[in-house]
């Protein structure tokens, strides 16, 4: 006889059998659907017997992680990622409102904490910033229940819940550089401890990442000339690690910051050729993120009067921006804005009228 | 990076289609995008000057220091919006010393990077020169 | 008794009707959310209508309430009678017995599947080789046995 999968397919025909849940199919995928009521109704049973609710809780913690991804070790993009990250977001956050809507909440880990802030992760790169903001929220707050542990785990989860709030502006902008302060102390501490063999070369480009993160929110304030010795910090790291891709970000930043300053000619000089860059920079799969990389490099030329190539860049980025996070993207309404400027200077406004 | 040919349409129209979606937009980015196309359509006279009103709000609730730092409304705009949204007139808002005692362990921690010399090293010899007998508790560095 | 939902349209103008109100826009949008919230469920729109009816709750206020499930007890186990509710027990109880007459296997399904996005979990998502001992009961392996 051929026994598979008995066992679990006779729960599913008992549950079925009392009209408690349907199977639908979903892009060739059997699921489980109930009514969002009958839900409610079992959690205001579980509700009642505080050891279940936990162990319950705990059981759907377990295999929500085995399938969604977890962040980037060093903040890469995870464009590859998407897919997989939008088909399990949905189950994170209903444990989330589980957890936040409950009068005593269930005990959670630290892990509770990152597999929140692994989806707010994947929200700021996708521009979803409400649900990257609730999920960020409820991270740092789990993460004041263990303020001696987990140093660079809880600056993970900082450092997240800034960057969903950095593209926000000046209501944000005191606790985007809180944060990332924040997040910069916790890697300082976690770098300082005694035993220099726990340290990674993760550990350390998160460091510098965190000076870098620090420049970035100086920039927001136009403390221009501040910021630039952080991004200088944070490349000198990181070619101390040999790695210099990731000195680009940085060099991006400065850049930014000479331009503040108005040394616009040193601005330019570092913004590479992009035949020159290596082909993991370039290549489709990291547009999300070089189109950042563009975008930045279109405001430098703005302001320095090179209105043809912050054009020709800006058009670029728009079409990115459309593609990547569609026509109603923050990023996307960023990039026409930057437009519509350039075509003000470059003597546009009649033509609109 | 994939190359498209897009129709740009004209200025008015770049920031009339953004204003058109303001719930995916911050506060501080619509008050900026709306002080640009009203100042355009109130020179040709065809609405009121409504620029102020959002300035005004945004800066009295959120910020401590004066916004008479610049007369220029373009550039108090565009301090209002974070510089990832883009900005047309930096530099002319300039501060400094806003994190000192961090600018501090910045300077000393370059310096010792670069007496290290130019070559690689390991990860536990970068911890190395970063380490420091004391560290102050950044969160509450901000002026 | 199968039990099909409304959409989120129909959800909200059958609780405004349940409660005689004026479908403006404040009015609709908040019916639909809290529509949304019960899953459009009928008879838990009109139970929850008539909780409104009698504490004179604004549609606000009950959305405020439904977000915490202490609250959302409260109102789901009060009893009848209520002018705009034809079932004679309390709506918490609706599912009571095919619950009660669940095997332990299968409530703790049930009970797992409570706490995530009803409208669809894949089922590999929950069964497979688990090492977890809390899991074992959705382990499910593949044996070929020839007898």
């Amino acid at each position: 006889m051929l026994i598979a999968h008995v066992r679990f397919q006779d729960m599913i025909r008992t549950l079925r059998s009392r009209q408690l849940v349907d199977r639908v199919d979903v892009s060739g995928k059997p699921c489980l659907t109930m009514h969002r009521s009958l839900q409610r109704t079992i959690l205001h049973q579980l509700d009642t017997d505080f050891e279940k609710f936990q162990d319950t809780f705990n059981m759907a913690y377990i295999l929500i992680r085995k399938v969604f991804p977890r962040q980037s070790p060093v903040h890469n993009p995870q464009h590859d990622l998407w897919g997989v990250c939008e088909q399990y977001r949905s189950h994170v956050m209903n444990l989330r409102a589980v957890y936040v809507r409950s009068f005593q909440r269930p005990s959670t880990s630290m892990e509770f904490a990152e597999i929140l802030s692994d989806a707010a992760y994947y929200f700021w790169e996708r521009n979803i910033y409400g649900d990257g903001l609730r999920a960020s929220d409820t991270a740092e707050e789990i993460c004041e229940k263990f303020p001696s542990q987990f140093k660079n785990k809880r600056a993970n989860v900082h450092t997240i819940a800034s960057a969903v709030r950095w593209n926000r502006g000046i209501s944000e902008r005191r606790g985007c550089l809180r944060r990332f302060l924040k997040s910069l102390s916790l890697r300082h501490q976690f770098l300082n401890e005694p035993g220099d063999s726990n340290v990674e070369i993760e550990d350390i480009s998160l460091y510098a990442n965190a000076w870098n993160d620090v420049g970035c929110s100086l920039l927001d304030y136009e403390c221009y000339e501040d910021a630039v010795p952080y991004f200088d910090l944070s490349i000198a790291l990181k070619l101390k690690l040999g790695d210099n891709t990731a000195c680009l970000e940085s060099l991006k930043n400065k850049a930014l910051a000479l331009t503040g300053q108005g040394r616009f000619a040193e601005a330019i000089e570092l913004i590479p050729d992009e035949a020159s860059l290596p082909q993991e920079v370039t290549e489709p799969a990291f547009v999300h993120i070089f189109q950042v990389f563009q975008f930045t490099w279109a405001c430098i030329y703005l302001n320095a009067g090179y209105l043809e190539k912050a054009h020709e860049k800006l058009v670029n980025v728009l079409g990115c921006r459309r593609n990547l996070y569609g026509e109603s993207g923050r990023s996307t309404l960023d990039a026409y804005y930057m437009l519509a400027i350039v075509k003000e200077k470059m003597g546009d406004l009649e033509e609109s009228m | 990076m994939t190359r498209q040919i897009l129709i740009i349409p004209p200025y008015r129209v770049l920031l009339k289609t953004a204003l058109e979606n303001p719930e995916e937009w911050s506060d501080e980015s619509k008050a900026r995008a709306q002080h640009h196309l009203g100042w355009v359509l109130h020179l040709v006279g065809q609405e009121e000057d409504f620029r102020a009103k959002a300035q005004a709000h945004l800066w009295t609730s959120h910020v401590d220091y004066p916004s008479t730092m610049s007369p220029d409304l373009n550039e108090i705009y565009d301090h209002i919006v974070s510089i990832e949204a883009g900005r047309s007139t930096m530099g002319h808002f300039q501060q400094s010393g806003r994190t000192p005692r961090l600018t501090e362990i910045c300077h000393l921690l370059t310096g010792r990077l670069s007496s290290a010399g130019k070559g690689v090293l390991t990860a536990a010899e970068v911890a190395e020169i970063c380490r420091l007998e004391c560290i102050p508790d950044l969160e509450d560095d901000i002026l | 008794m199968h039990l099909k939902p409304f959409d989120r349209s129909d959800g909200s103008k059958l609780l405004l009707r349940h409660l005689r109100k004026d479908e403006s826009l404040t009015q609709s949008t908040d019916a639909s959310l809290i529509s949304d919230e019960l899953g459009g469920l009928p008879l838990a729109i009109a139970h929850v209508a008539g909780y409104l009816a009698e504490s004179g709750a604004s549609l606000g206020d009950c959305l405020e309430l439904l977000k915490e499930r202490r609250n959302s007890a409260r109102i789901f186990s009060i009893a009848q009678p209520m002018t705009t509710f034809q079932y004679e027990k309390t709506f918490g109880t609706v599912w009571d017995v095919a619950l009660q007459r669940l095997d332990q296997d299968a409530l703790a399904l049930i009970q797992v599947l409570s706490m995530m996005n009803p409208d669809g979990v894949p089922e590999d998502m929950l069964r497979g080789d688990h090492q977890e001992p809390e899991l074992e009961f959705l382990k499910s392996a593949e044996i070929l046995r020839y007898g």
